[in-house]
């Protein structure tokens, strides 16, 4: 008997689990805190979490689910991440252990930077956007896993250090065949006590899949199918880290599937109430009435190519669209990359998905992504299987990549050249001694120009080393051990994912408002250096006082100086010039895990979070919202759809392998929009050479309805910035920003 | 290079002919109807547009006007008396906040042919291209019929939204470069004709049997209340277009929205508010179109 999706079954069940996390965990943390050792290895100090999840945490069995996947080591319901202060759970129980480093991070120079609207981020290092690589499960079993540690383990030269790392390695894939072997005999003896038919044979369909996975190599397109589902969760329970990336879903379940169909032992339809079944963890486990800042973070990569560069495209990709479109799920996101070379079935699909206005879909343009990551040094087969996710945040399967953790203010940082003796001060206040040159002086734009880049880059240069300096310590306080196990390189290396052990180790900081950094700076250009409209010094007190008195002035700035998206080809060229510029001045510095930090425009929500940041040359003042992604600006006119993405021409952005989303925007009014229109947008956007696009699709008076009368509209899902959530759950402020997209 | 009067170019537009579009609007028209949506575009000469809620009380315009245009309440209003404009467009220079518009600006059709062909990748790609609209577009058909050619030139699709109530020669000069016409079809009888919209039907009819005779055509029909929406009128309407023929491909019956008078309001004009219907009004309207062979929309959307 094959498996039946009851959804409404399958939600109750896992409402039932979930709503009583976090479970106390407060046994196991004290047993704990009697092993746990300060003069220990954070490596044998972390097995000791391992140890302790593998024998004692509760399993939580769906028998409503085709999968089994949960652990229950006290983790909250609603969480994605550990960050600070440490979440509760044993994930970060040795965090909580270690917290002198977050504290010193977030002590005395943070609040600087955060109080004046130039840094925004409570962590040193990326603890969200990671991905597990299943396919060395795929391809090995845990068993292989263990055989490659044993193996290293014997080697005569190693040192203490990694003696432990190995051993530590060696506990955390021990810890999970223990789960594995505990869920076997758990599911047996549920499945011999089941009384309802129908879940009897779910659970059994469970067990059958135990037995084999994910202690051994999967064989069928169900096993593997488990181990793609285990593998993201159990390391979400053990890490106290991340896992936003569920993974290449199509890319790795296709040839198991074909394999299936052909041998008849699947049938499609078998197939599709898996996928089905799937794509409802997210939702089901969460608790999406809650406000959710940031989202579940969970997103499917489907489409692109190979690891050669042969694009993908099968039933599976179908599967989950389909899957998508029927229940109208608003997680997990859907990633979905595009070669030209993809047949237009898929494009199809996708206008299909763009359409409907569930808002879950993001598209990536691979070859611009690729391209990006090539440009960087990567090799071209490591970079062909990228993936992306919590939002839209770029990884390799080996790259521990360190990305969206901290969101910088380009546009304050250009602004520091207006006034670089109050920003000095700031950053003496900080502790940070910068040397800033006095770009406001300079008789021409170009000596501006060259003096703000520099002075951009120098205090990049001082944010490098300051997160460097946490780095060089982040592997003290929540080694990943079981997540370098599974990479391909870490055990060879003897090095966890924190100290290097991949083979790529990326960072970028988020760079928010690129386009208001275009318009202020030719807002300069044009009128202090060309038409000479206003002098430096009235410039200088007109923004260093938030346009007070000076009207006639920031309305000049506002609509008398092309803006970056207008018909204009003087701007389209300095726009593109500053785009490369700033990458050059964001990439290149090493971190401390053998990496570089590369150019991003990656900026979620901080052009929000950064409004109250001082007035800027291009007419905005304090409290105006900043730039979105690398959108052009709005605040002199809306943008059409046409308009934004003939704004993308021009812009290089393999410069910027960490990427930068365009937030298309599609306000919808009675009439519908044809599938074929957004088919349009995402050919044109891939034409455009852009990086990756987020579509909303907005209804302006469904959503003052829905804001009036909240309990009438629950199942309207938007896009915030690279997340999905249900409108009615945001909060006022949130919903009004929402609401202000339509009006184009 | 002829030049022409455009008062706005509206990128990604949806709803003017097949596919994503960009449609030009000309300024001026021959007709006078009292729902106008666009009424800034009815006077054939360039005028100021004024947007109280932009104006920031800089008083600039008042020094440059020669005409005394502009005057300021001892509360500090900006008035305008619109009957002393010369459209001279000296205040439009002046006001930064951009309260103060002239309606229109003067393009050749190099211009706006090139500002156009911006969103070509969208035209071939979503089966869309140009609309000409107005006002009435065909007022100025020496410059949409040399735009248009230019523009088949470069293979672009070119549709003309009109109200064809003009010579017939002006007809003519779009008409090889055109591959379709929108075409409004307000009302049959001519007491409505003369009533609301100033103007005699008879040429109108004539034209858009020449027009359907020749190329493909879409009828649109503004449906206001008290005007044109008893079923009589409507099946009136409806077996004119049952008597074009084949070319008809699609009739878009439009419920009227109040959007112009408040638009008149920043041109100095005066329009009669109609009252809104819902669309439940439109269920049995819409019946007397269906199965007629063409596609029938209700506010852009498909009715089946």
């Amino acid at each position: 008997m094959a498996y039946t999706f009851d959804i409404e079954r399958y939600f109750r069940e896992f409402e039932e689990v979930f709503s009583e996390y976090p479970t106390n965990v407060d046994k196991e943390l004290r047993e704990y805190d009697s092993v746990y050792d300060p003069d220990k290895t954070p490596y044998e100090n972390k097995a000791e979490v391992y140890r302790i999840i593998g024998e004692e945490s509760p399993l939580r069995i769906f028998r409503t689910a085709p999968f089994f996947f949960e652990v229950d080591t006290g983790r909250a319901r609603n969480s994605v991440t550990s960050t600070w202060p440490p979440e509760p759970g044993l994930g970060d129980a040795l965090m909580s252990k270690n917290t002198f480093l977050l504290e010193r991070f977030n002590g005395t120079w943070l609040p600087v930077y955060t109080r004046t609207n130039i840094i925004n981020g409570v962590m040193f290092s990326d603890v969200a956007h990671h991905y597990a690589n299943v396919e060395k499960i795929m391809k090995t079993g845990l068993k292989g896993i263990r055989k490659e540690i044993e193996d290293e383990m014997e080697s005569e030269d190693l040192d203490s250090r990694e003696k432990a790392f190995l051993s530590s390695a060696l506990i955390s894939v021990d810890s999970v065949i223990r789960v594995a072997e505990r869920f076997r005999d758990t599911l047996k003896e549920m499945m011999e006590n089941e009384e309802d038919p129908s879940l009897r044979e779910n659970l059994r369909l469970q067990y059958e899949l135990a037995v084999n996975v994910p202690v051994n190599a999967p064989k069928t397109f169900r096993e593997a199918f488990e181990v793609f589902v285990f593998t993201r969760e159990i390391c979400n329970a053990l890490e106290g880290v991340g896992f936003a990336v569920l993974g290449h879903i199509d890319r790795v379940l296709g040839d198991f599937y074909r394999q299936d169909i052909e041998n008849g032992t699947l049938t499609k339809d078998e197939a599709q109430e898996l996928v089905d079944a799937f794509l409802a963890i997210t939702d089901a486990r969460w608790d999406l009435e809650q406000e959710l800042p940031g989202g579940t973070n969970a997103s499917l990569v489907i489409g692109g190519t190979d690891r050669y560069g042969k694009p993908v495209f099968n039933d599976i990709t179908t599967m989950v669209i389909d899957g998508m479109l029927k229940h109208r799920f608003v997680n997990p996101k859907i990633q979905a990359r595009i070669t030209a070379s993809h047949p237009e079935e898929y494009f199809n699909k996708l206008s299909e998905l763009a359409q409907s206005g569930i808002n879950c879909l993001s598209v990536f343009n691979d070859r611009v992504v690729v391209g990006a990551q090539i440009k960087e040094g990567k090799d071209r087969e490591d970079a062909n299987v990228y993936l992306a996710g919590g939002c839209q945040e770029i990884t390799l399967p080996n790259e521990y990549n360190s990305r969206a953790y901290v969101y910088v203010n380009t546009a304050g940082l250009f602004n520091i050249s207006l006034f670089p003796e109050k920003w000095t001060e700031v950053f003496q206040e900080a502790g940070d001694r910068i040397y800033l040159k006095e770009a406001y002086k300079k008789k021409t734009f170009e000596e501006y120009y060259r003096d703000a880049i520099y002075n951009f880059a120098s205090a990049i240069q001082i944010f490098v080393n300051r997160f460097n300096d946490f780095n060089s310590e982040l592997t003290d306080t929540n080694p990943c051990l079981f997540y370098s196990a599974l990479s391909d390189t870490c055990i060879e290396r003897k090095m966890d994912v924190t100290e290097g052990g991949m083979k790529y180790n990326s960072d970028s900081f988020g760079m928010c408002a690129i386009g208001t950094v275009v318009d202020s700076l030719f807002a300069i250009k044009k009128a202090v250096y060309e038409d000479r409209f206003v002098t430096m010094k009235d410039l200088r007190e007109a923004v260093g006082n938030d346009f007070k008195d000076n009207e006639v002035l920031r309305q000049y700035l506002l609509n008398r100086i092309p803006k970056m998206g207008q018909d204009n080809e003087e701007i389209r060229e300095f726009a593109s010039r500053v785009f490369r510029d700033v990458s050059r001045a964001l990439s290149g510095y090493p971190n401390v895990r053998g990496g570089y930090f590369e150019a991003s425009l990656f900026s979620f929500y901080s052009y929000e979070w950064f409004r109250n940041f001082d007035a800027t040359p291009d007419g905005r003042r304090s409290g105006d919202l900043l730039t979105r992604g690398i959108n052009p600006s709005e605040l002199s006119g809306s943008i059409d759809a046409a308009t934004l993405l003939s704004s993308q021409k021009n812009i290089d952005y393999t410069d910027y392998p960490g990427g930068g989303v365009l937030y298309m925007d599609i306000p919808v009014a009675k009439a519908k929009i044809s599938k074929e229109v957004f088919g349009s947008i995402i050919k044109d956007f891939i034409e455009k050479e852009a990086f990756v696009m987020d579509f909303n699709v907005l209804d302006r008076e469904t959503l003052l309805k829905a804001k009036a009368e909240p309990q009438k509209y629950t199942n309207i899902s938007v896009r915030i910035c690279g997340y999905s959530a249900l409108f009615h759950t945001l909060s006022e402020n949130m919903q009004d920003e929402i609401i202000a997209r339509t009006q184009r | 290079m002829t030049r022409g009067l455009i008062f706005d170019i509206q990128h990604f537009s949806l709803h003017d002919g097949p596919g994503i579009r960009t449609t030009v609007f000309l300024k001026g028209c021959s007709l006078n109807c009292a729902w106008c949506h666009n009424p800034e575009s009815i006077a054939i000469k360039n005028s100021l547009m004024f947007e109280e809620n932009r104006c920031i009380g800089c008083r600039a315009c008042e020094t440059v006007c020669g005409n005394n245009v502009h005057f300021f309440t001892d509360d500090g209003r900006h008035k305008v008396d619109f009957s002393r404009c010369s459209g001279c467009g000296e205040c439009q220079k002046v006001c930064f906040a951009g309260a103060l518009k002239m309606i229109a600006s003067s393009y050749d059709t190099e211009n706006i042919v090139s500002l156009v062909l911006r969103d070509r990748g969208l035209y071939e790609k979503s089966g869309g291209g140009v609309t000409f609209s107005g006002g009435e577009p065909l007022l100025q058909a020496e410059f949409v019929s040399e735009a248009a050619q230019m523009l088949k030139e470069q293979e672009i699709h070119v549709a003309i939204d009109t109200a064809l109530n003009v010579p017939r020669e002006n007809i003519d000069l779009v008409m090889p470069y055109a591959d379709l016409f929108l075409c409004d079809l307000k009302a049959v009888s001519e007491d409505i004709f003369r009533k609301y919209i100033g103007n005699s039907n008879e040429r109108i009819m004539e034209n858009l049997r020449y027009v359907a005779s020749k190329k493909n055509v879409f009828i649109r029909t503004p449906v206001v209340k008290g005007v044109n929406d008893s079923m009589s009128e409507l099946t009136k309407i409806r077996d004119v277009i049952d008597g074009l023929g084949e070319n008809v491909k699609e009739v878009g019956l439009l419920s009227y929205h109040d959007l112009g008078v408040n638009k008149a309001l920043k041109v100095g004009m005066e329009e009669h508010r109609f009252e809104i219907q819902g669309s439940g009004d439109f269920t049995e309207k819409l019946e007397l179109f269906k199965d007629r062979g063409y596609r029938l929309l209700f506010d852009g959307s498909e009715v089946r």
